[in-house]
């Protein structure tokens, strides 16, 4: 319809002359309906589509159809990821708690396509609209409060929720351990439990991309998931990547520590949390990573947040 | 001219806003409600697949030969925790037939395999961890293991751990206390060979050697609830004995003076 009308006006003004007898001018003239319209489809129509009864499946219809088209643009991320930071209030007694962080560690894994194509927050729509380019781009799945004075059974500190991982299963998928689910279930994964939880507090549950230079499938295990998303297309895919080999080096683990992939990781004062933490946000990643941490340090670190709602 | 230009230009923009603000702001019935309704379709179909599809996906596994290794190791601990001697050997690793400094485990491979033993006060256990996979920073799942009331030491520390252990055991002299210390975390990994790594003694001790396993194979516990390790040195120091003391053929050697029959086995 645009174009029939550019047509008509383009054939009265030829006649007169004017900016859009030039081809400058139909170029920009093209170029502002196309911005308008881009803007148009970023910010009504995808917060009209996250706003919808299932913000999540919709999240991972738009990673899977990313990495989907993405693969057939030699790797240009162009289509936007339609993902938003949901807020969750939890409550309950110790283990309920932790029941409820693994699930939700689990549904952020699920959300950003299990791991299935690194890089997968590089995108060249953010660069087009003049957002940072972040290297190290991480995602807030989950802002989530622990709702609630004090945690019957003590707070949960970072080994014990790492240990929970281990032992549960998947909410969904019977005798799949969480961990398991994390580390093996689509692309390669790992879990980082970087604070203790506790009562009255904010946290933050991230997806950390394994962020390769250029993002790519790997088709060796393509049957594991051929699942079809969004215009019939297809992706699967499963990562190799490399160490972690952290390793606490001062005194022994306690409240303050983290735990990487099940590795302590102790300071002995904050400033060394401190420096440990930005370390590990900034490094280069070769495996996908589910990430709990304390939701203003997930901020600073500049992991992408991105609310519909007000807090 | 160019006036008309411009008129042309913001008309076309505004019909282009009015086109897009009728699509979007119908609900359900307008473009907007119609893209919202297919994706859903598709994502409720994938939805339902997910539900009933059945884990495929490949858990972390290491190679067969460290598997076995670390299941030696399991059994050498359980037997030197059980046995009734105290300041006693034993040996996790193969019969070898090197005579210089070696590794008892199978190379670790750059980023391949690690293993890491924590002690939890709490249960009086060391729990062992495995990790493979990608790039060597999965846990194995498959390979996790505690062992109750052992806690990890090494033969390494300082210089007089290191000098008392020798005279102990190595020049039959009496010492007063101190031969091992105890820690709460050791790594077992590849740095440029196989290393230990280990907390409590800061980055520059033990923990910045590279190839510093060349155990041979060899664990001591002095109480049957320590179990210590050696990381090696080129010279009896604090980052561990002299390798030659540990698994060479040197006389002097754990090895050699196992294999006469001058040290307990446990």
């Amino acid at each position: 319809m645009l174009n029939l009308l550019n047509t008509k006006w383009n054939l009265k003004l030829n006649k007169k002359g004017g900016l859009l007898d030039s081809r400058l001018g139909k170029f920009i003239l093209i170029l502002v309906s196309f911005g308008i319209v881009s803007f148009a489809l970023f910010y009504i129509l995808l917060p009209k589509l996250v706003d919808d009864k299932a913000p999540e499946s919709l999240c991972r219809a738009t990673v899977t159809a990313r990495a989907a088209i993405s693969e057939k643009l030699w790797g240009q991320s162009v289509t936007p990821i339609a993902c938003q930071t949901l807020t969750q209030k939890i409550k309950g007694d110790k283990e309920e708690l932790q029941a409820q962080v693994a699930q939700l560690m689990t549904k952020c894994w699920w959300q950003f396509n299990e791991g299935r194509q690194d890089n997968v927050l590089k995108g060249n729509w953010e660069k087009f609209f003049g957002w940072s380019d972040q290297k190290n781009a991480c995602f807030v799945c989950y802002d989530v409060a622990i709702a609630q004075d004090d945690i019957d059974g003590g707070f949960i500190d970072a080994p014990e929720m790492f240990d929970y991982m281990i032992t549960s299963e998947h909410y969904r998928i019977k005798g799949l351990k969480n961990i398991d689910y994390i580390q093996s279930y689509g692309g390669a994964g790992k879990i980082a439990i970087m604070s203790p939880i506790v009562a009255d507090q904010r946290y933050g549950i991230a997806y950390l991309p394994k962020n390769a230079e250029d993002a790519k499938f790997n088709k060796v295990d393509a049957g594991v998931s051929a699942v079809t998303v969004l215009a019939g297309l297809g992706v699967a895919a499963c990562y190799i990547a490399e160490p972690c080999g952290l390793i606490a080096t001062t005194a022994a683990i306690g409240a303050g520590a983290v735990v990487v992939g099940g590795v302590g990781y102790e300071a002995a004062h904050a400033l060394d949390v401190a420096k440990a933490k930005f370390e590990f946000y900034s490094a280069k990643r070769a495996t996908s990573m589910i990430v709990l941490d304390d939701y203003n340090t997930l901020q600073n670190a500049g992991c992408k947040i991105v609310k519909l709602e007000d807090d | 001219m160019t006036q008309i230009n411009f008129v042309v230009a913001f008309v076309l923009i505004a019909l282009t806003l009015l086109v897009l603000g009728f699509a979007f702001g119908l609900g359900d019935s307008g473009l907007a409600g119609k893209i919202v309704k297919a994706i859903q379709g598709k994502t409720d179909q994938f939805i339902k697949d997910y539900d009933q599809e059945a884990f495929r996906g490949e858990l972390v596994r290491v190679p067969e030969e460290h598997k076995q290794a670390i299941l030696r190791l399991n059994e050498t601990i359980y037997q030197m925790i059980s046995s009734s001697r105290k300041d006693c050997f034993a040996n996790y690793a193969p019969v070898s037939l090197e005579s210089s400094p070696y590794s008892g485990l199978p190379p670790l491979l750059g980023k391949g395999t690690s293993i890491v033993m924590s002690y939890d006060s709490g249960e009086d256990a060391t729990n062992f961890r495995v990790y493979g996979g990608a790039g060597g920073e999965q846990l194995v799942t498959t390979l996790l293991f505690s062992i109750p009331h052992m806690h990890p030491c090494v033969i390494a520390g300082n210089a007089d751990i290191t000098k008392n252990f020798y005279t102990k055991f190595l020049m039959k002299q009496p010492v007063s206390i101190g031969y091992y210390a105890g820690v709460n975390q050791i790594q077992l990994k590849d740095d440029d060979g196989n290393a230990l790594r280990t907390v409590g003694f800061g980055e520059k001790i033990i923990n910045d050697k590279t190839g510093n396993l060349l155990d041979g194979g060899w664990l001591f516990t002095p109480d049957n609830t320590h179990i210590c390790f050696f990381p090696t040195s080129s010279s009896t120091n604090e980052h561990g004995l002299d390798d030659e003391l540990v698994s060479s053929l040197e006389e002097n050697s754990i090895r050699s003076k196992m294999a006469a029959g001058e040290l307990t086995s446990c």
